[in-house]
């Protein structure tokens, strides 16, 4: 039944646009071989929410949907910072979240890799500085990276990641 | 006397006083309240979700609230120094001196840190749970965990400033935020929206609610392991956001109001023809799987009874009955021949159902708007005043609130459907065994980044 399914579902010629194309092959064949080099086939990745729209985590999600499906290439989600290979922080950094993201960052393990995702993150959306914002994140932590978009759309975070884990 | 549903209650400061302004679905109700040592009686013996609404008046603006059962400040206000109120007048500051800080820490819990319920979005410690042997006693969400005072943030900017912000406040949920916000703007400019643009508008609305509710799908199948329903949510959810992206230009419908003249919705047609095609076909292969069904039954409860009482608003209300839905009373809407669905249960299952309802009965509105033709139109200059405006969004009933003094914001306040619906969270967990946990929270369409503002 579920072969018959999934037969159904890559069948379909309206769904052509949400198959791989070209650029996506290409960036899936490269992350996996990079990752195979520098972090043993498993890249394990912690998100946190820093005050974000929630746009930015439904893009990194959809990293994980059957198009894009990124566990292929050796990208496992984490739950528990100490596990953790990169953090990746999202969202405007707020004053309240702010402590409990640098107690994770300190958990983080050496080297600590750790990526700033959308425009919130370097104060480049249109919000405005209050006094419940703690500034940009690069300031208060130390980013090696930025991906930039509000949100980034799913290829742009893959080229993001490319980009960064080629830089090592 | 008639029982009224209670939509909001917030504060604003006036120069001599402030004003509580209580928003129920049949009237408003303004009440002035003196500036020196302020105190408010509690309406939440008659109406238990006003206890958020007042916690977060007496954050906002030290003034007492009195006979609540509840009077804990909000997590927001634990870094804050004594006697600082964030949305007085008189508070400008950009920074807090950290020496000022309270020294008090975020409450000390006693009960489980759940780990990540939602991976990849929330901070684990934003819920604490309390449990035994693998029955839930206890939950409780912490709003406003990630604030960041955007109420404040937009005060004194012109109208037309704010709106890139307030679009932002939820991902999900921004043409509904974008909706209501125009809707203001035109009662402050006095104008009527062109009715083929209203069309437009209903159409995006209802794209942005098929996308949700598909997400929310693929979600509540991500937590029973329903690898095939994740798999064929999922892959919809992208098309979805693909298709979004041709017509608007981006992939959350970011900034759809500001699209001038014709818009080619066309090239949505194919989309809706087979999405409507492959949900009748996914429909019927699911009925013959009771394995599927049962993992929903009896999770999550919700009554019709406690649905009034805390006023929940969208699908959740409808699955327990309540014939609740903005759209109703909406005449283009009935003009394109809406239904409101509703199921009976009050319960995961009918939560699922629903949406699976709801989705159809979208796509049957927006393939009647197809090939419309959108006329240009121009909002003119913005006149002082107070205005309101209600949204059905994909997760229910979103009211916003704006006051414009000198044509900018005086005082801008918005009431996200998550506001009232995660209040009935802990009470719908409640005996439920740990493992449905994540199933019942996906259950319920909640969006933090709207909630926490």
């Amino acid at each position: 039944m579920y072969n018959l399914f999934r037969d159904k579902i890559n069948q379909n010629r309206a769904m052509k646009r949400v198959k791989p194309d070209g650029e996506l092959n290409r960036l899936q064949r490269l992350l996996k071989e990079e990752i195979k080099n520098k972090f043993a086939s498993k890249l394990k990745v912690y998100i946190i929410d820093t005050g974000s729209c929630g746009a930015c985590e439904l893009e990194f999600r959809a990293l994980f949907n059957p198009l894009y499906d990124i566990s292929r290439v050796g990208i496992e989600m984490v739950y528990d910072v100490k596990e953790a290979d990169i953090m990746l922080l999202t969202g405007l950094l707020t004053e309240n979240i702010y402590p409990i993201c640098m107690e994770h960052y300190q958990n983080l393990k050496e080297p600590k890799h750790v990526i700033s995702i959308g425009d919130c993150m370097m104060l480049h959306a249109p919000f405005k500085d209050t006094f419940a914002i703690k500034g940009q994140a690069n300031i208060h932590f130390l980013t090696q990276a930025h991906i930039r978009g509000c949100p980034p759309d799913p290829k742009a975070l893959l080229r993001g990641l490319l980009k960064y884990i080629q830089s090592l | 006397m008639l029982f009224m549903r209670l939509i909001a209650r917030f504060a604003k400061e006036e120069k001599n006083y402030f004003e509580i302004i209580t928003v129920y679905d049949t009237e408003v109700v303004n009440e002035r309240i003196e500036k020196v040592t302020p105190t408010l009686t509690s309406i939440a013996l008659k109406y238990p979700s006003a206890v958020w609404f007042e916690r977060k008046i007496s954050d906002d603006f030290g003034i007492e609230i009195i006979e609540s059962s509840d009077n804990q400040n909000f997590p927001k206000h634990h870094y804050f120094p004594k006697n600082t109120y964030p949305m007085r007048k008189i508070f400008s500051k950009l920074d807090i001196d950290p020496k000022d800080r309270e020294d008090e820490k975020v409450t000390e819990t006693i009960g489980t840190v759940l780990g990540p319920v939602q991976p990849y979005h929330l901070e684990s410690s934003q819920f604490q749970l309390f449990d035994r042997n693998g029955q839930i006693l206890h939950f409780e969400s912490i709003p406003f965990y990630k604030y960041r005072a955007i109420e404040k943030m937009v005060e004194g900017m012109d109208i037309n400033e704010a709106k890139p912000i307030i679009e932002r406040i939820s991902g999900t949920s921004s043409i509904a935020y974008q909706l209501a916000y125009l809707e203001i703007q035109l009662q402050a400019s006095k104008r009527t929206l062109p009715t083929s643009l209203k069309i437009k508008h209903m159409f995006f609305l209802e794209f942005e609610r098929v996308i949700n509710h598909l997400s929310d799908l693929g979600e509540m199948s991500e937590s029973i392991h329903f690898k095939e329903g994740v798999s064929f949510f999922t892959k919809l959810v992208e098309y979805g956001r693909e298709i979004m992206h041709d017509l608007t230009g981006h992939r959350f419908g970011f900034s759809i109001t500001n699209m001038e003249n014709t818009v080619a919705l066309t090239s949505g047609y194919e989309f809706l023809r087979y999405l409507e095609k492959e949900l009748l076909w996914f429909e019927k292969w699911l009925k013959d799987k009771p394995s599927f069904w049962k993992k929903l039954l009896d999770k999550g409860f919700i009554s019709k009874e406690e649905t009034s009482l805390f006023g929940l608003v969208g699908l959740v209300a409808r699955s327990s009955e309540m014939e609740l839905d903005r759209r109703s009373s909406d005449k283009i809407y009935m003009d394109y021949g809406f239904v409101p669905a509703q199921e009976g249960q009050g319960e995961v299952s009918s939560r699922f159902k629903i949406r699976l309802t709801e989705i159809h009965t979208s796509l049957r509105i927006m393939r009647r708007v197809l090939d419309n033709k959108v006329l240009p139109f121009f909002l003119g200059s913005f006149l002082d005043g107070e205005y309101y405006s209600y949204i059905e969004s994909s997760a229910g009933e979103l009211m916003m609130y704006l006051k414009i003094k000198d044509e900018k914001i005086e005082r801008f306040f918005v009431r996200d459907p998550s506001f009232l619906n995660l209040q009935v969270l802990s009470r719908c967990l409640k005996g439920d065994d740990l493992e449905s946990l994540r199933l019942v929270i996906k259950s319920i369409p909640i969006s933090f980044s709207a909630n926490d503002l």
